[in-house]
């Protein structure tokens, strides 16, 4: 928890569209994600209890696909937001080439450095390094949360419009392949449930460093404590070049904190018990269905 | 005519022979003849039907077998579940007054006779029905008569009053009823279509062309298998489309597996028919294996069948696998094992990989930080020749 210290110094880290964003991913994957587990685990008492929740298997199906065009949404936004992003600095060369764009510290695609971060973090776990490696603005792990969420939304969002489109699809396409957007669709959305709610969330907010939840996402801004600690390389680079002040941000209003917080929370807490509800049917376990009477 | 009436009606009573009744009166103060007025019996005389009356102290109550001697048709009831019980002595088993009543009987055909359609299951479900006596003398099923009334077959005679909707003893019979473990009765296994086609003959007709009728009445499922025996519900009725899956699932597991992981399958485990259950796609009663060509799943026929509910369906469409395991490589087809495969290897590699780096992640985070100072076991920054800051500078030349 952080304390709304009036004194400590805050840095922005994500501004008003990439909080945008994130809100609607955080909505659409929840919306998504409960009213897609209720058909992958049909047979448990709380799906039918989420189903008439939601006003029946049909309403559900709607509130999925409303989320899928959500879904749909941000990602062509943020498509967009990456072609302007390109066009504005737009110098010379194709971009592929332009080293510092492609394998900076702003960039999202992998570089050496983060395979070298990812055993060095390895070798923090068992005692082979007293610290852990110092990111810069993304760590391996939150660039590996960002393409699970690029990947997953390809995959999971066109074989879902294949199941949504059968009828067009079908036109051209043969009917197994309608099994096989079913199989992908099913085992992503596991995928990606699962990893958000197990690995995102703790890597994010439960890790020690930001427990119980970690707002930046939805204030924008961290305290200097914050980013010294999670984003060190950054922050000493920022400073070497003379740009930390531009970072400069005021604290969070605390209705901001407060709507923060209880936004996070929501998430958090709905994710967190559709995943033990999950690990229980996996262990054969409905937990509103006594065992011993059975079905 | 009037006269002629009122003659009849003074008379009758008179031949019930009013002294005799007056003497058993005697005794029998609470007797009232009343229900007697207006029953088939009331010419009779009292010591027709109770003979042993006739010596004082009475040698016996009165015995099926007394009423045998002006209905001899009735010889079955002997046979059937009930007469054995009574000879058996068993208590509570209904003798004929039990089902047609003692001084009010009346003909079978007067709709205020207990045993006229209307009337039948709530005479029946006096025991069929009752709880403490279902208990008493292990009735099989102890509530077939609520049951009943809730199934097509009640509703329809006693909410549409209509007289052809199935009674009681239309599927058990009357006197003859018999367990339905005794082959002799019209509800052993293998006699439940012929007793159903009794009136579904067009049914029947069907079903005896279909997969299942072909079969060994013995191995084949009966109407019953489907459509429960009391409670019936009519076809159409989501609660029965439902349960109907599972009624198939009994003789078809497999099948009943790969539809639970489909769509299909999914929704009406949910509780919600609108998708297709077995017999949207495979029929009902004139069920056909696909591979015959009058199948609603033969080459011809697949796509209209689907077009049932997917309008647009063509032949594109209909390569669909309603039942596939994809797991399976011996039965799914390749690409769909492979991709299945695919999947699950993507699965198991991020979660092997990530949910190890965040367990590692939650012991060095959470549980060293605890446990270390205890045993003294921690690093202490800044001790070691590689400091942090050493570190960061180096891979900031790096990245640049």
């Amino acid at each position: 928890m952080k304390p709304n210290n009036e004194q400590e110094i805050y840095y922005r880290r994500f501004g008003p569209f990439e909080i945008g964003l994130h809100v609607s991913v955080v909505i659409s994957f929840l919306g998504l994600a409960l009213t897609g587990l209720i058909l992958k685990y049909a047979e448990t008492s709380w799906a039918k209890v989420l189903a008439g929740f939601l006003g029946g298997v049909p309403a559900a199906g709607g509130f999925h696909r409303f989320f899928a065009l959500v879904t749909f949404g941000y990602f062509f936004v943020h498509l967009i937001s990456l072609w302007r992003r390109y066009r504005e600095k737009r110098v010379q060369g194709w971009w592929l080439f332009q080293r510092e764009r492609v394998f900076g510290p702003n960039s999202m695609i992998p570089r050496g450095l983060d395979f070298k971060h990812f055993f060095q973090q390895l070798g923090w776990y068992v005692g082979l390094r007293p610290t852990p490696p110092t990111f810069d603005r993304w760590s391996y792990f939150e660039k590996f949360d960002y393409w699970a969420v690029f990947w997953g939304v390809a995959i999971i969002g066109s074989s879902g419009l294949l199941l949504w489109f059968k009828d067009y699809a079908t036109l051209i396409l043969p009917g197994w392949l309608l099994n096989a957007a079913f199989i992908v669709h099913s085992e992503e959305a596991l995928l990606a449930v699962g990893f958000i709610f197990a690995i995102h969330f703790f890597n994010t907010h439960l890790r020690p460093e930001s427990f119980p939840i970690d707002i930046v996402i939805f204030t924008g801004v961290l305290s200097e404590r914050e980013f010294r600690s999670k984003h060190p390389a950054e922050f000493e680079r920022l400073q070497r070049e003379g740009r930390l002040e531009e970072r400069r941000a005021s604290p969070p209003p605390a209705w901001a904190i407060q709507l923060a917080r209880t936004f996070g929370f929501t998430a958090l807490g709905t994710g967190t018990l559709l995943l033990v509800l999950i690990f229980l049917k996996a262990l054969g376990v409905d937990p509103f269905v006594a065992p011993w009477l059975g079905k | 005519m009037a006269v002629v009436g009122f003659l009849i009606a003074w008379l009758a009573p008179a031949a019930q022979n009013p002294q005799e009744a007056e003497s058993c009166r005697l005794c029998h103060r609470d007797l009232t003849l009343e229900p007697l007025q207006s029953s088939v019996h009331k010419s009779l005389s009292c010591t027709i039907c109770h003979v042993g009356a006739k010596q004082i102290p009475h040698e016996q109550p009165t015995d099926p077998q007394i009423c045998a001697t002006c209905h001899p048709k009735t010889q079955a009831y002997w046979e059937s579940v009930h007469g054995r019980g009574l000879l058996q002595g068993i208590p509570d088993v209904p003798n004929c007054a039990a089902c047609h009543g003692g001084h009010d009987i009346r003909p079978t055909s007067d709709p205020n006779s207990r045993v006229f359609p209307f009337n039948l299951p709530q005479t029946c479900g006096g025991c069929h029905g009752n709880e403490k006596l279902a208990v008493a003398h292990q009735i099989p099923v102890p509530e077939a008569y609520q049951q009943y009334l809730e199934s097509v077959h009640g509703q329809g005679l006693l909410r549409s009053g209509l007289l052809v909707a199935a009674t009681c003893a239309d599927c058990h019979g009357a006197h003859d009823t018999l367990p339905n473990s005794d082959p002799r009765s019209r509800l052993y296994p293998s006699r439940i279509p012929e007793t159903c086609g009794r009136c579904h003959l067009g049914v029947l007709n069907e079903y005896q062309a279909s997969v299942h009728g072909k079969l060994p009445l013995e191995q084949g499922p009966v109407c019953t298998n489907c459509h429960q025996t009391h409670a019936i519900q009519p076809p159409r009725e989501k609660a029965f489309q439902l349960a109907s899956v599972l009624a198939c699932a009994d003789c078809h597991p497999e099948a009943f597996d790969t539809y639970r992981e489909s769509y299909h399958g999914q929704v009406t485990t949910l509780g919600y028919a609108g998708v297709a259950t077995c017999a949207d796609c495979h029929g009902n009663h004139q069920i056909l294996p696909p591979e015959d060509p009058e199948s609603t799943l033969s080459a011809a026929n697949i796509v209209s069948t689907c077009q049932a509910c997917h309008s647009y369906a063509n032949a594109n469409f209909v390569a669909f696998l309603p039942h596939v395991r994809p797991s399976d490589s011996q039965t799914a087809p390749p690409a769909l094992y492979g991709i299945w495969l695919f999947m699950t290897a993507l699965l198991f590699g991020v979660f092997s990989v990530f949910g190890t780096h965040t367990l590692l992640w939650a012991v060095r985070g959470y549980v060293v930080p605890a446990v270390a100072p205890l045993l003294k076991l921690l690093p202490r920054r800044g001790k070691r020749k590689a400091a942090p800051k050493t570190s960061t500078e180096e891979e900031n030349h790096e990245a640049q």
